[in-house]
């Protein structure tokens, strides 16, 4: 079985989409008129380094990898599962048929700005440690304004939060002997610190259509198939919880998927190729 | 099938004697090459040994320097570092082993014919002969004068990088590998690539050797015993008495010969044989034995199916030592008489005597001095031999010392030569060397060669390739170039045509080439030489140089080697390290143990007046706390249906409460038995969890009021305390720290508390665990104990009954033996939910350390050698029935319990939000439900003592740590109420130990805020708990050395002054070094010269010129071109985060490293810096603010190099 998976923010470089924007006119216009910007002058010119600002780079990375899959669809390739890390889910969602592409941007839009409401927040990528370790760590080093946010790959996690603590983390966690690489991100995304923007979102949610849709999504934030009827709560979980892409990956493997096609870029394939088939150790 | 290996190429490299004419010049004349050691050379360590002494614990008492006589380098900081893929600073921090054995492997393989795509993808084996010798190494200099070179260092000073670099750089894919046998290694390290080759591992294989002496310092205790008094070394001669240093390198290039003939290669001479052997437990494990030495001669003559007695010549071991030499004269006469009884007509010598000892090096040596022997046909003389050895008895043996090299005589069949060399350690190794005849060619081959030929030169630089012009001059001149010019030129075109700038000659002869080499170097047109192939292939197409040949088979010959293109690559020793490495301040001892107690507070003034509260409040509680609400409080009884967690959490968002206040809990008289236990475990601790998690969930951001009544013994031994309400300060704290958006305070009253102080107390903002009695408020608290008094000296009987909780778990056993130890013959019963297999099986068990319970058996074991009864139960101690069951049997066998150690526990593992209430109770049932079992089952007997294991996890619970934290507060207030000076209850809050125990197996025993603690340390501990008379402290260091000290203040615990201010010292003395090391690194980049290059007019931006001198203090290139990608100029990502954080230091504020990362050049990344960074907060520059931004960089920079 075939998965179609969708990039989060992160992977918004200049020049994305180039070629996608001339493709699809109509998608491209009808965006920034619902945005207020257009998204491919922005990719193209990225005017005063926009798009490393959360509220611009989330409907950009949104709308490139839709219209990816609108080159996709139009070629005629199906999928059995899609799947989204963190951002990317809103994709999955309007590929599964669960939501319109307008009203997946309308979404974005709005969890963008929620989200770029929370600042004074970083996060880096922590190479190396088993996962497991390096919460551990940075609990018993008695930080808690710092999270595990992202569980990537069975050697990537990334841990955000308050700055302070997170220059305390690095400092623990280096003493594991992990590497730590910035990631450029302009809050504690995925973690406790974010809850009232998770809770803000829910409110937004309440407004939108979910429907049954076609192909089943697997949701990273419970690695369980995403039920549209409980989309409001996993959705704004989602903000403030972390991405549990490796859970993700293993359900999808699960349920038969030995194939991963993945648009706008390689990030998530390449860290699928880090996810053993079985957990290789358990937690202590 | 022959095994006959062929010698098809090799290169050496000594002190004068570059390559291996010169080599071969300086054995052949019987030069020695001793000399004083350098004087740059000597300059550049002086000053670093000084250090090296000064800085020593024992002073020493030597305070001049000085170095052995020796074959010395004139230099070792050359390097030529674009040539072999590295930038100029990784081979500054490259071994100069490293260096010198690449460069000579490249000019073996070179010589061999074997370069670029030849080479690529083929199985070539790599083997060096190399140890890394304990004394002076690079690393370790170079780290002292930067730590943080350690990290790009790293590659550049692993051993076994000696063979895995080359093989890496130029794709080869045979095995790769250095081998130690000491002065054996890389004879030994030849025949394992003999052995590699027949077995077909390989098809090519290169073998050397190397060796530089760093700090040849002459020091008594740096001798190893062999070194010769002057540095000059005397083989077999009266005089001897040592052997000299030398340094150097050398390699052989080894194919099977039957594939050599094939392809066509030059060879040098055929390795016939070898053998290799140790001497067995000999007299002593560092003397050589003559025994073992003749049966390895028999076994290489053997192995090479040779007869002695056509052995001309032996490159001997021969260290010029007096028991060596004697010893490896008797070896090889005895395996001589073995086999003939004929005198004087093998040939010694040894190449130490020309060049020194090469140690690990040495034995490749020897091969190329053989084989060029062999191939010259010239027996050389040994050197410095002026009077044989009188301990020697030449004249009776079968060999003889040559004075001076002459021809040797053709014989019966090839000549042949043994090469020997033996390791300090043992291992011995010998080959058997012949001479190549080639077969005649046939008629047909030659009848092809129809010049002219293309002739082609190229290197990686122009310098490179205008020295090596000269050179092949010169070569011709001197007539060292042998071979047709057909040959000739395919040589040139199958291994020096691959680089970057090239010429190209068309010629039909070697005086064509001389005269087109002399006008190229005199800068003139060799018109006749430059046809249209040659314009075209210096010019860079591509062309098929093999085609000119047509179906001939030329053959490699020896041509002249590369010329790198060398610049120094070194670490300078600061001349002003008197300055820079002073002393650091003395340590200050901090107090092991600390208190935590109640300290008085001040009442709060006033509480928020438009407070909206809603308050779930038990029957017992409900008049208390309705009189000291608000009038408009909204009070419900907790099991009411509009109490269910997550509608009330929902409900308090919704409707924008601001207070929600608990107080379930207000029960006059601690739990009877375990039933009430448990039910007041599950309704108001449970309870408190499902609600905070409900909170969670529901993003709520209240303040939670948990109101407790006599919970706290606010002092020990406070009468009427209910000590299991006090696990809900345990949760309450953790709540605040798990979910910072609610502020948490456990109130803990009693009834003489004021109604209206109540109120303010409730509604005022504040964090954290109160008591209040009446009217005076107690803060917990934290503060330093410095000593614990004994009042007894032993709380242990002989042959007492004891029983450990958790006793089988890492922390269980220690103490367990520890009590062993203390007390003679007591019983010690180990209550373990797994226990231990059966006795019978323990034999099996403790011989398989694999076993999971190995380390368990054995320890028990221990035990009962101390003299100790060890009973392992496997019980629960949650289980009221079993630990009925145990405390009996003690009672049964012993009368009583004389005492009782409570260890057992399991780790909290989530955070609250992700937990559920299943979970949660697990880990307070053996904690908290055990502890109230053992004292509820124990009543009548008033034990000794019974000790809690409580955790750091009570005074500041980590994340994740709710349930845990609950628990501990337990233990800590069940002592506070129980002790009494006959019945020691003490409970004692751990910090993690280093060695054993929960920590440890999470991997989280390092020094944290706290330091972990040693095992020793520990137990000292639990004897200072057990001989005091405190009802528990909290044992464990602050660690004032780490950042993460200041996660202390973040506690709402009330730190005493002096940690507080010990604290903030100790953060100014990190930001302080941390200042220094952004200074340290903004000074040298700064001091750091770099020439941009890439725009025609030279105008470059200060921006540019700043990236420019931070990329070059990084990478090392003295010129840089504003558009390169830094990719280009060997930066990875690893090296990215060092020059960002340069860049960041530079700037006085935080560069992302990412932005690097997507400019790539230094033009870009400039212009971003103007564009993004001078724009954003004009004026902050200097490091005085410690604002968010600032911390962020300041731990980047900390610890640069990551």
């Amino acid at each position: 079985m075939h998965c179609l998976v969708f990039p989060g923010q992160g992977v918004q470089r200049k020049g994305m989409g180039e070629e996608l924007f001339e493709r699809y006119p109509r998608e491209t216009a009808a965006a920034a008129e619902l945005l207020g910007h257009s998204v491919a002058d922005l990719c193209r010119d990225d005017p005063g380094d926009r798009l490393s600002d959360t509220r611009y780079a989330q409907p950009a990375v949104f709308l490139v990898n839709a219209l990816a899959w609108r080159d996709l669809e139009r070629e005629g390739r199906r999928y059995d599962y899609f799947a989204g890390h963190s951002l990317g889910e809103f994709n999955a969602l309007v590929a599964a048929g669960v939501l319109d592409l307008m009203d997946g941007l309308a979404l974005v839009r709005h969890r963008a700005e929620l989200m770029a409401g929370i600042t004074h927040g970083a996060m880096v990528a922590v190479v190396g440690p088993d996962p497991a370790r390096v919460e551990a760590t940075l609990h018993r080093a008695g930080l808690n304004l710092v999270h595990v946010a992202n569980h990537n790959s069975d050697q990537q996690v990334t841990v955000a939060g308050d700055r302070p603590q997170l220059a305390l983390a690095v400092k623990a966690l280096r003493g594991q002997g992990a590497r730590i690489l910035p990631v450029r991100v302009s809050g504690p995304f995925h973690t406790p610190l974010m809850a009232s923007a998770g809770r803000a979102f829910a409110a937004v949610l309440r407004g939108y259509e979910f429907r049954a849709g076609h192909t089943p999504v697997m949701s990273s934030v419970t690695g369980t198939e995403f039920a549209p009827d409980r989309a409001v709560q996993l959705l704004s979980r989602q903000i403030h919880r972390p991405v549990e892409w490796v859970r993700a990956v293993r359900a999808l493997r699960a349920a038969g998927v030995d194939r991963f096609d993945e648009v706008n870029g390689t990030t998530l394939t390449t860290f699928i190729a880090r996810i053993a088939a079985q957990p290789t150790e358990e937690r202590i | 099938m022959t095994t006959d290996i062929a010698v098809v190429g090799l290169s050496v490299e000594v002190p004068d004697a570059p390559d291996q004419h010169a080599f071969w010049d300086v054995v052949r004349t019987g030069r020695s090459l001793t000399r004083p050691f350098p004087a740059q050379r000597r300059r550049e360590v002086e000053e670093y040994l000084r250090y090296h002494w000064e800085s020593a614990l024992v002073p020493d008492a030597e305070d001049r320097v000085e170095f052995h006589d020796g074959s010395f380098l004139d230099r070792v900081d050359l390097f030529d570092h674009a040539f072999f893929g590295m930038t100029p600073k990784q081979a500054a921090v490259t071994d100069p082993h490293q260096r010198l054995v690449l460069r000579t492997m490249y000019r073996a393989l070179e010589d061999a014919g074997y370069t670029g795509e030849r080479l690529a993808g083929s199985r070539t084996g790599v083997y060096v002969g190399y140890a890394g010798n304990p004394g002076w190494s690079y690393l370790e200099y170079f780290c002292r004068v930067d730590p943080a070179l350690g990290q790009l260092g790293i590659t550049g000073n692993i051993v076994t990088m000696l063979a895995n670099r080359l093989s890496y750089l130029f794709d080869l894919r045979g095995p790769s590998m250095v081998i130690d046998s000491a002065c054996s290694a890389s004879l030994l390290a030849l025949h394992q690539a003999r052995a590699a080759l027949l077995l077909g591992d390989c098809e090519t294989a290169v073998v050397a050797g190397t060796r530089i002496v760093l700090a040849p310092v002459r020091h008594p205790h740096t001798r190893i015993g062999i070194e010769s008094s002057d540095g000059v070394t005397r083989t077999f001669d009266e005089g001897a008495d040592g052997t000299g240093f030398g340094e150097g390198s050398g390699a052989v290039v080894l194919k099977r010969l039957d594939r050599a003939l094939a392809d066509g290669d030059q060879v040098y001479a055929v390795v016939k044989g070898s053998a290799v052997n140790h001497d067995g437990r000999s007299e002593m494990m560092t003397a050589p034995d003559a025994g073992a030495q003749a049966d390895l001669l028999e076994s290489a003559w053997r192995n090479a199916g040779v007869d002695p007695r056509t052995i001309g010549y032996l490159e001997v071991h021969g260290t010029a030592t007096r028991v060596g030499d004697p010893v490896e004269f008797e070896g090889l006469r005895r395996a001589f008489a073995a086999r003939t009884d004929d005198r004087r007509f093998c040939a010694v010598g040894t190449v130490k005597a020309n060049i020194g000892h090469l140690f690990e090096g040495s034995g490749v040596m020897g091969v190329i001095k053989a084989a060029l022997a062999l191939r010259n046909r010239v027996i050389p003389p040994l050197a410095n031999y002026a009077r044989p050895n009188s301990a020697i008895d030449l004249d009776g043996g079968p060999v003889y010392v040559p004075r001076e090299a002459r021809a040797w005589p053709e014989g019966d069949g090839p000549r042949r030569a043994g090469v020997s060399a033996f390791g300090l350690g043992g291992t011995n190794a010998h080959v058997v060397l012949e001479e190549f005849v080639a077969a005649p060619e046939e008629p047909a081959e030659s009848g092809t060669d129809r010049p002219p030929y293309l002739f082609t030169l190229s290197a990686q630089s122009p310098a490179s390739l205008g020295r090596l012009v000269t050179r092949y001059r010169e070569a011709i001149d001197d007539g060292r170039i042998d071979g047709s010019v057909r040959d000739v030129c395919w040589t040139s075109n199958v291994s020096r045509a691959g680089h970057r700038h090239r010429l190209a000659y068309t010629v039909d002869g070697l005086a064509g080439l001389r005269a087109a080499l002399a006008a190229t170097e005199a800068g003139e047109v060799p018109d006749a030489a430059r046809t249209d192939a040659a314009r075209d292939w210096a010019g860079g197409s591509a062309l098929d140089l093999r085609a000119q040949y047509g179906g001939q088979r030329p053959r490699t010959v020896h041509l002249p080697p590369y010329e790198f293109d060398e610049t120094r690559a070194w670490i300078d020793f600061p001349e002003t390290w008197r300055d820079r490495f002073a002393p650091a301040a003395p340590q200050v001892e901090h107090p092991l143990t600390h208190e935590v107690d109640f300290a008085p507070a001040p009442l709060a003034r006033d509480g928020a007046p438009s407070a909206r509260v809603l308050a779930l409040v038990g029957p017992a509680a409900a008049d208390t706390v309705a009189a000291a609400l608000p009038p408009d409080a909204v009070l419900r009884a907790p099991g009411d249906a509009d109490t269910e967690p997550d509608r009330l959490a929902e409900e308090l968002v919704d409707e924008g409460y601001t207070h929600l206040v608990y107080a379930p809990a207000f029960d006059e008289e601690p739990a009877a038995d375990p039933a009430e236990l448990d039910r007041r475990v599950d309704e108001h601790l449970i309870g408190l969890f499902r609600l905070a998690r409900a909170l969670m969930h529901a993003s709520a951001g209240v303040d939670l009021v948990v109101l407790t009544r006599r919970a706290l013994a606010v002092v020990p031994g406070e009468p009427g305390a209910v000590p299991e309400h006090a696990a809900l300060a345990g949760l309450a704290k953790a709540v605040g720290r798990e979910y910072p958006y609610v502020t948490v305070r456990l109130l803990d009253i009693d009834d003489a508390v004021p109604a209206e102080l109540l109120r303010t107390e409730i509604l005022a903002a504040q964090a954290g665990v109160y008591a209040l009695r009446g009217k005076d408020k107690y803060r917990e608290s934290f503060a330093e104990l410095p000593e614990i008094p004994a009042v007894r000296d032993t709380y242990l009987r002989p042959g007492g009954a004891y029983l450990i909780t958790g006793g089988l778990g890492g922390i269980g056993l220690e103490t367990a033996r520890h009590f062993a130890a203390g007390a003679p013959g007591i019983h010690l019963y180990l209550l373990g939910r797994t226990g231990l297999p059966p006795r019978a099986e323990w034999d099996a068990i403790a011989a398989d350390p694999q076993h999971p319970a190995a380390a368990r058996v054995t320890a028990v074991r221990g035990m009962t050698s101390l003299g100790a009864t060890v009973h392992p139960v496997a019980a629960d101690v949650a289980d009221e029935a079993a630990l009925a069951d145990v405390l009996a049997a003690i009672r049964a066998a012993h009368g009583r319990v004389d005492g009782i150690v409570h260890a057992a526990g399991v780790p909290g593992e989530n955070l609250i939000a992700y937990r559920d209430a299943a979970g949660f109770a697990s880990v307070l049932r053996p904690k908290l439900r055990g502890a109230f079992l053992l004292h509820h089952l124990t009543r009548d007997d008033r034990p000794d003592f019974v000790l809690h294991m409580s955790s750091v996890a009570a005074v500041f619970p980590a994340l994740g740590q709710a349930d845990y934290a609950a628990a501990n507060l337990y233990l800590d207030h069940l002592a506070r109420t129980l002790d009494t000076p006959e019945h020691r209850v003490v409970s004692v809050d751990w910090v993690s130990w280093r060695e054993v125990g929960m920590a440890v197996a999470a991997g989280t025993h390092e020094d944290l805020a706290f330091r972990s603690l040693r095992t020793r340390t520990g137990l000292d501990l639990i004897d200072a708990a057990l001989r005091g008379d405190r009802a528990g402290f909290f044992a464990g260091e602050v660690n004032y050395t780490s950042d993460l000290m200041s996660v202390l203040p973040t506690y709402p615990v009330a730190l005493s002054p002096d940690i507080e201010d010990k604290i903030e010292k100790g953060l100014a003395a990190l930001a302080e070094r941390t200042r220094r090391n952004v200074a340290r690194v903004r000074e040298a980049v700064e001091s750091t010269e770099v020439r941009l290059t890439g725009r025609p007019d030279g105008a470059y931006t200060d921006r540019e010129r700043l990236v420019g001198r931070c990329l070059a203090h990084v990478l090392g290139h003295p010129t840089i071109d504003v558009h390169a990608d830094f990719r280009d100029l060997g930066a990875d990502s690893i090296m990215a985060l060092t020059i960002g954080n340069s860049i960041s230091a530079c700037l006085g504020r935080p560069f992302d490293t990412v932005d690097l990362m997507s400019e790539r050049t230094v033009a870009a990344v400039g212009r971003l810096i103007e564009a993004k960074y001078d724009t954003a907060v004009p004026g902050e520059s200097e490091g005085d603010d410690h604002g968010d931004d600032d911390a962020w960089l300041d731990e980047l920079l900390t610890t640069p190099g990551d």
